[in-house]
């Protein structure tokens, strides 16, 4: 906590190896971060780059009130949600099978027979709309009035979204335990 | 099926928000060289003093602007006031008849003592063109009864004998009196006698001038006007304080703006000319310094006290004009253009060859400037890290826009003004000419610093002093000691803010 805040001081004065620092200390959570919102791990580089410029533009403007890193947390959500915004995007259209309930036990076994590295790869692979209203619920925790906002969507797309989204997931998730069972048979 | 959707929330959220993953290393050197460009640093942190000098620049202009025009407004009033009570016609009238006469001594009833030297005659005319004169006795204080008569000074009206108090209403007529008072002492003041004078609440005025020596007319003499009492305010008033430290300026005042005594409170003395403008037009040897700072600390070789050691101050002088304006009697305001110039010689050091922005490499340069590249004859190309002797000279050039106000003190021709201000300076020249030691022998080149601000802010003390040759001209001599409120780099290793002292020598005019 000290070593941020003379991180942040060091930032202000425009220091730069404060600023290396900083960057080495929450890149690369902020790189997963990135990573949730972004198809691939370039476009995910790009927000981080972007991320952190703007981090060193206005770190004058953190309060020291809140959490360093959710701070800088919130600004890679920006800069992803600005790239999102500044795209157009078509609405996907996913098929949705009917998810069977057997498969989903407990969290822990899931995560470590899927590995978190591979959830994290379904959240890339869903659609941009539905990865960034699931980011936004489940990650940052926004009702669905401020996801339609801030993505110019109404409430029900929104909830639409997510619940696809859950689904896609949830098929996902079935989909690699059950590869991963047949492994074991086999 | 709920729950198990939540259980995808979470799970989704337990997973990831543990997990951790390495960007690729070009992700930093993208930002390393994005902040190298844009120098992204806090403007509110850094930039404090800057923000201060520029609020207090803001603050002072629009209350020097407010005072400006309040006092305007006033005068205004003033003169629309007394447009009725004294015409110019009445000014002229009296000049014409007591220019080169005498002294006309305005009132009801006057005495007036003379000690004068032997065989002297003192002329003394009414405003009627009566010939009031008398011959002195032998170092003897004669004093003299006018008549009443004399009272008529340029004024259709009889001036009632009630005007001999102190205050009295008739201000009009007493304003009248001053006026030709003052133009006749004036008149009759070739030699310039008049120096001194005091009011005397009881008394009216008292003039008293200096011994004059010139062969056998040695004159001492002293008039005391015991009526009338012309000015109705009080002796202790600023407006009185003035008066006496200046009469023959106030009298000059009195001639050309008699509508300003038009009471005690709104009396408002000008200076001894009608404009309140001057110009100053100086040069000054300067003495420069550098305060650096250790401003980017991965750049190991070009730390501050290399920059310290090896970057020395030799040649400065600014030269320029300055307008000044007069507030009132003793501030004055004063902007203008000044034209500064620093040689700073930077001692043999080595330097390394690193990218510059463009990905070329060069030999970079650092000192109090910001870094340079200096370019090397075509087919010359260092590798990354090699390294090379160089020694240098830079160059600096800046037009500086000051604005200073000064408070006056005025004793007979010599006058001392302290004064306190800020300037904003921009870049015109920045040159570093390079001697670099190559593979084909030295090599001078001539390459400018891409890390100077083009404008700078900073702040001032002057301690004015001039002596006035005559009326109009006077030897100005000023110590000015300017201290940099905000750095002149924005890109390089140091942060480098420029003080200068420096010994202005000119010549003021009043325009």
């Amino acid at each position: 906590m000290e070593e941020t805040k003379n991180l942040v001081e060091g930032c202000l004065h425009g220091d730069r190896h404060s600023q290396s620092s900083l960057y080495n200390l929450l890149s690369k959570k902020m790189f997963v971060v990135c990573l949730r919102y972004s198809k691939t791990r370039e476009e995910a580089e790009e927000i981080l780059q972007e991320g952190f410029m703007k981090v060193f533009q206005f770190i004058h403007q953190y309060k020291n009130t809140g959490s360093f890193e959710g701070w800088v947390s919130k600004i890679m959500m920006n800069c992803a949600l600005q790239r999102y915004r500044s795209k157009a995007h078509l609405h996907a259209v996913v098929s949705i099978d009917l998810v069977t309930e057997d498969h989903l036990t407990n969290d822990e076994n899931i995560i470590s027979k899927i590995g978190a590295k591979e959830l994290l790869l379904m959240i890339q692979e869903l659609s941009p709309a539905y990865r960034m209203v699931f980011n936004l619920y489940v990650f940052e925790g926004l009702k669905h009035r401020e996801i339609a906002k801030l993505l110019n969507i109404s409430e029900g797309t929104s909830k639409s979204n997510l619940s696809d989204a859950r689904a896609l997931l949830q098929k996902a998730v079935n989909n690699s335990l059950q590869s991963s069972q047949n492994l074991l048979e086999i | 099926m709920n729950k198990n959707l939540h259980n995808i929330d979470k799970l989704f959220k337990t997973a990831i928000e543990r997990i951790e993953d390495e960007p690729s290393s070009s992700v930093w050197e993208s930002i390393d060289k994005d902040l190298d460009k844009k120098k992204v640093v806090s403007i509110s942190k850094k930039y404090h003093k800057l923000k201060f000098a520029v609020s207090f620049l803001l603050i002072f202009s629009i209350g020097m602007a407010m005072y400006i025009l309040q006092v305007n407004r006033k005068n205004k009033v003033q003169v629309k006031q007394n447009h009725d009570t004294i015409t110019l016609n009445d000014k002229k009238e009296a000049l014409r008849k007591d220019a080169g006469q005498g002294i006309v001594i305005p009132g009801n009833t006057a005495s007036i003592q003379k000690e004068i030297s032997p065989g002297k005659t003192i002329p003394f005319y009414d405003s009627s063109g009566q010939n009031s004169s008398t011959t002195a006795i032998k170092n003897k204080i004669v004093t003299k009864q006018l008549p009443a008569t004399v009272a008529k000074i340029s004024s259709s009206k009889e001036i009632p004998s009630s005007v001999s108090k102190v205050g009295s209403p008739n201000l009009n007529s007493e304003e009248k009196n001053l006026n030709a008072f003052a133009h006749s002492i004036k008149e009759n003041d070739k030699d310039g006698n008049f120096d001194k004078a005091y009011l005397n609440k009881t008394n009216g005025i008292i003039v008293k001038t200096d011994e004059q020596k010139s062969g056998s007319d040695t004159l001492s003499e002293s008039v005391r006007v015991q009526h009338p009492p012309v000015l109705a305010m009080p002796v202790s008033s600023p407006e009185m304080i003035m008066y006496k430290k200046n009469f023959i300026g106030a009298l000059q005042i009195a001639r050309s703006n008699p509508q300003k005594y038009t009471g005690p409170k709104n009396a408002v003395l000008r200076p001894l000319h009608g404009s309140r403008f001057n110009a100053t037009v100086f040069f000054s040897p300067d003495i420069v310094s550098f305060d650096i700072k250790n401003d980017q600390p991965q750049f190991a070789e070009d730390t501050k006290n290399e920059i310290k050691k090896n970057d020395k101050p030799r040649l400065a002088n600014s030269f320029g004009v300055l307008v000044g304006y007069k507030i009132d009697g003793r501030w004055t305001i004063q902007s203008g253009a000044t034209i500064s110039k620093s040689v700073t010689s930077i001692d043999s050091k080595t330097i390394y060859a690193r990218p510059d922005r463009n990905g070329s490499v060069n030999f970079r340069l650092s000192c109090f400037t910001g870094p340079s590249y200096i370019p090397l004859q075509s087919g010359l190309h260092p590798a990354q890290g090699d390294s090379t002797l160089v020694s240098a000279k830079n160059t600096l050039r800046y037009i500086s826009i000051p604005i200073v106000l000064q408070y006056r003190i005025t004793r007979g021709r010599l006058s001392v003004s302290p004064g306190a201000g800020i300037g904003t300076n921009f870049l015109l020249i920045n040159k570093i000419e390079s001697r670099i030691n190559t593979a084909n022998g030295y090599q001078e080149s001539m390459t400018s610093t891409g890390g100077l601000r083009s404008a700078y802010f900073n702040s001032f003390l002057t301690l004015n002093a001039a002596y006035k040759i005559n009326n109009r001209i006077a030897f100005s001599f000023t110590p000015v000691a300017q201290v940099g409120l905000s750095s002149i780099t924005q890109d390089g290793p140091v942060k480098t803010m420029l003080n200068s002292f420096g010994f202005e020598a000119g010549l003021n005019i009043d325009l």
